[in-house]
């Protein structure tokens, strides 16, 4: 029941006892009270009709009251309602970002700990961050990284001349913000550089390659430089040996280029040359004796290898004549030291390298014949027999016209090699030869005719300003008078220059000044012959080793047992005549 | 936007000068000078907005003029890109120390030009 009912029926009540109340005491005052009806509150109904009213609105008011606190109480409860349902929405939603954010950070953590790239950030006291990866600590070990100087942990096995270069490097990092993140990359000393891994006591060079990134601060300023350390010597190791593989790969291809491009015979006459050659070098070099000065035996050295050389270099086997060049030049350079360790060593390593490139060649001549006689003789391919050559009978062709043939090759590649135009001319009224001359003879034109094309004739302008054809002659001849095989050799270079002579062979100190005053020219010339001489200033392929004109003297006098007259014909050129009994 | 390109080779100036051009510079944009004292001259009485500068030129070097160029007070952040064909480590990181901005190297193409460009234009 509502109270705006109920309060005015209260009133009423009240109102009509009320009334009567008064009225009763009233009349007891008045002393009238027979024949009243004290109930009776129509004679006085104002009263109560009143106070029934009041009654009414009051509780009319009081309903409307509570009304209003009861829509407020229903209002604050929807609302604490939709605020809770609201916060558990957001609960929920921030549940969700969490839950997200934590996979996005071990996603991130998984990425940065498993990339095979070191990452970590320095501060400008080049102090190490938090949030290093484990990458750095496989690339570099683990250490106490936190706080600690990059110097002391991560580039601590370079050597000081590379930290000054880093630490003027970082330096610019932090203090140039202008510059470019590219640009600094290029300048990083350390783009590359090697890290001394110590594992169980033992230092393993790893090849570190470097990249930073820096972070800038809202005012332009860099705050922090970022490494990025990435370990690239696997990836180096494979590049190393594919070049290995490629240059051996090239190595293969020159030596079967090089044994197909000259005629048969003389590409087989050459390789048993030098494996001649090659077996006389071994058996010299078991000769020397440790810590003992051999000169003569160490130029009997220089004279094996330097033929060897001026072989390889006349058929093209490039790889070799190179081997052999270096061989000659140390063996050279060390001429008078006694043979101590490191001499022993140089020695060792060149003939080494001589020996595995001859070998390469005797590895493809048998796989050619295999190729083609389905075994591996080398012998058969190359149509000899492995006897010691000066004892057995010549089963080769060791005739003039072949090696007129090898002449030719020389001077033709000497004479481009040198920007020369040379004619070779070669008579011979014999064909073939005693194969115990054929060898020494052969080394004695070659000489000859790689001196004639390097100091003798001239460059074609200069020919033609002296009045001579541009191309260059070298003549030989051979012929048999009696029972001597005569050699005349003779060119139209600018013959002997005494003075060069004197001076060359001052400067080399084969005669001291005084003495070649008093020489005649004839015994200057003859200088030329000294084991040493050169007038070339720099060591090539063709000769300038100073063991040329020594070479032939020995050969003509100590092998043959034959004689040597040289002509010197001025400026016509140059002219000698070689007399071999036989 | 206004450019300076500064190197004495006439041919680079004319291939830089093309490349900003094909960059949508207008060509009255594009100014360019054979030496760095010239080049000096036009930075102080003109406001440049990008400077490309060769390294080795007669008069002023390219770094001598980078080094003033840092001094003046309006170019203190001027984008300065050189270039030039002395790519040894020491030789960028002097440029860094100078003030150099970005760095190309010779023979210059149009992409790498152009890439670096991207950058400050």
């Amino acid at each position: 029941m509502k109270r705006k009912y109920i309060w005015p029926l209260y009133g009423f009540i009240a109102g009509t006892l009320f009334s009567s109340l008064q009225l009763t005491m009233i009349l007891k005052q008045l002393k009238i009270t027979q024949g009243v009806n004290i109930f009776a509150f129509w004679e006085r109904p104002v009263g109560p009709i009143v106070l029934a009213v009041t009654f009414f609105i009051i509780g009319w008011y009081q309903d409307k009251l509570i009304n209003q606190r009861k829509q407020v109480e229903q209002k604050n409860k929807e609302l604490q309602k939709a605020m809770i349902d609201q916060a558990m929405q957001l609960g929920e939603e921030l549940n969700r970002t969490m839950d997200q954010l934590t996979r996005y950070t071990d996603q991130l953590d998984k990425i940065v700990n498993n990339i095979n790239i070191g990452i970590c950030v320095i501060n400008n006291e080049y102090n190490i961050e938090e949030g290093f990866n484990n990458s750095l600590i496989d690339i570099f070990g683990d250490k106490d990284y936190l706080h600690n100087s990059i110097f002391d942990t991560i580039f601590n096995t370079i050597n000081e001349n590379q930290k000054k270069e880093m630490k003027d490097f970082l330096e610019q990092c932090f203090s140039n913000a202008l510059a470019s993140d590219d640009m600094l990359s290029e300048a990083n000393p350390l783009e590359e550089f090697t890290y001394l891994y110590l594992e169980k006591g033992k230092a393993i060079p790893k090849t570190i390659v470097t990249k930073i990134v820096r972070f800038k601060s809202t005012e332009d300023e860099i705050e922090k430089v970022m490494f990025l350390f990435e370990d690239v010597t696997t990836e180096r190791e494979l590049k190393k040996l594919i070049k290995q593989k490629e240059e051996e790969y090239n190595r293969s291809y020159d030596t079967i280029v090089s044994l197909l491009r000259h005629d048969t015979q003389l590409t087989k006459q050459f390789i048993n040359e030098l494996r001649e050659n090659m077996q006389r070098l071994k058996t010299s070099l078991d000769d020397l004796k440790q810590n003992e000065k051999n000169i003569e035996l160490i130029n009997d050295i220089i004279a094996i290898v330097h033929s060897i050389k001026g072989e390889a270099f006349s058929l093209d086997f490039e790889k070799l004549a190179e081997e052999a060049s270096q061989f000659e030049r140390f063996l050279k350079e060390n001429r008078n030291r006694t043979l101590d360790l490191e001499m022993n060593l140089g020695i060792l390593n060149h003939y080494e390298k001589l020996r595995n490139q001859s070998a390469s060649y005797d590895r493809i001549i048998e796989n050619m014949a295999n190729f083609i006689y389905g075994e591996k003789t080398v012998e058969k391919l190359l149509g000899v027999e492995t006897r010691d050559r000066t004892k057995h009978q010549n089963t080769r062709d060791d005739t003039l016209s072949l090696l007129e043939k090898e002449l030719r090759i020389i001077t033709e590649k000497t004479a481009k090699e040198k920007e020369k135009s040379v004619t070779l001319n070669f008579e011979h009224e014999v064909e073939k030869i005693d194969p115990k001359i054929y060898k020494p003879l052969k080394e004695i034109l070659l000489h000859l005719i790689r001196n004639s094309i390097d100091h003798g004739i001239e460059h074609p302008e200069i020919r033609k300003q002296k009045g001579k054809d541009e191309s260059g002659n070298i003549k030989i001849t051979v012929k048999r008078i009696d029972d001597n095989l005569v050699i005349e050799y003779s060119d139209d270079g600018a013959g002997l220059d005494i003075n060069r002579i004197k001076e060359k062979a001052i400067k080399e100190k084969i005669v001291s000044e005084e003495e070649a005053e008093k020489m005649s020219k004839a015994e200057i010339i003859k200088l030329i012959f000294k084991e040493g001489f050169t007038t070339s200033n720099n060591a090539d392929m063709i000769s300038g080793t100073g063991a040329g004109m020594s070479i032939v003297k020995k050969n003509v006098i100590t092998q043959l047992k034959g004689k040597l007259s040289i002509f010197n014909r001025g400026g016509e050129g140059f002219k000698l005549k070689i007399n071999i009994p036989s | 936007m206004k450019v300076l390109v500064v190197d004495d080779s006439s041919i680079t100036r004319r291939v830089l000068k093309n490349i900003l051009k094909e960059k949508n510079i207008p060509e009255s944009s594009i100014i360019d000078a054979a030496d760095g004292e010239t080049a000096l001259k036009i930075l102080n009485t003109q406001n440049i907005d990008l400077l490309l500068v060769d390294w080795n030129m007669p008069k002023l070097n390219g770094l001598e003029l980078v080094k003033i160029v840092r001094q003046i007070d309006k170019y203190k952040k001027l984008p300065i890109i050189m270039i030039t064909s002395e790519a040894a480590k020491y030789n960028v990181l002097e440029a860094v120390k100078a003030g150099v901005s970005d760095y190309i190297v010779k023979p210059i193409t149009g992409i790498t030009v152009m890439k670096k460009l991207d950058q400050y234009l």
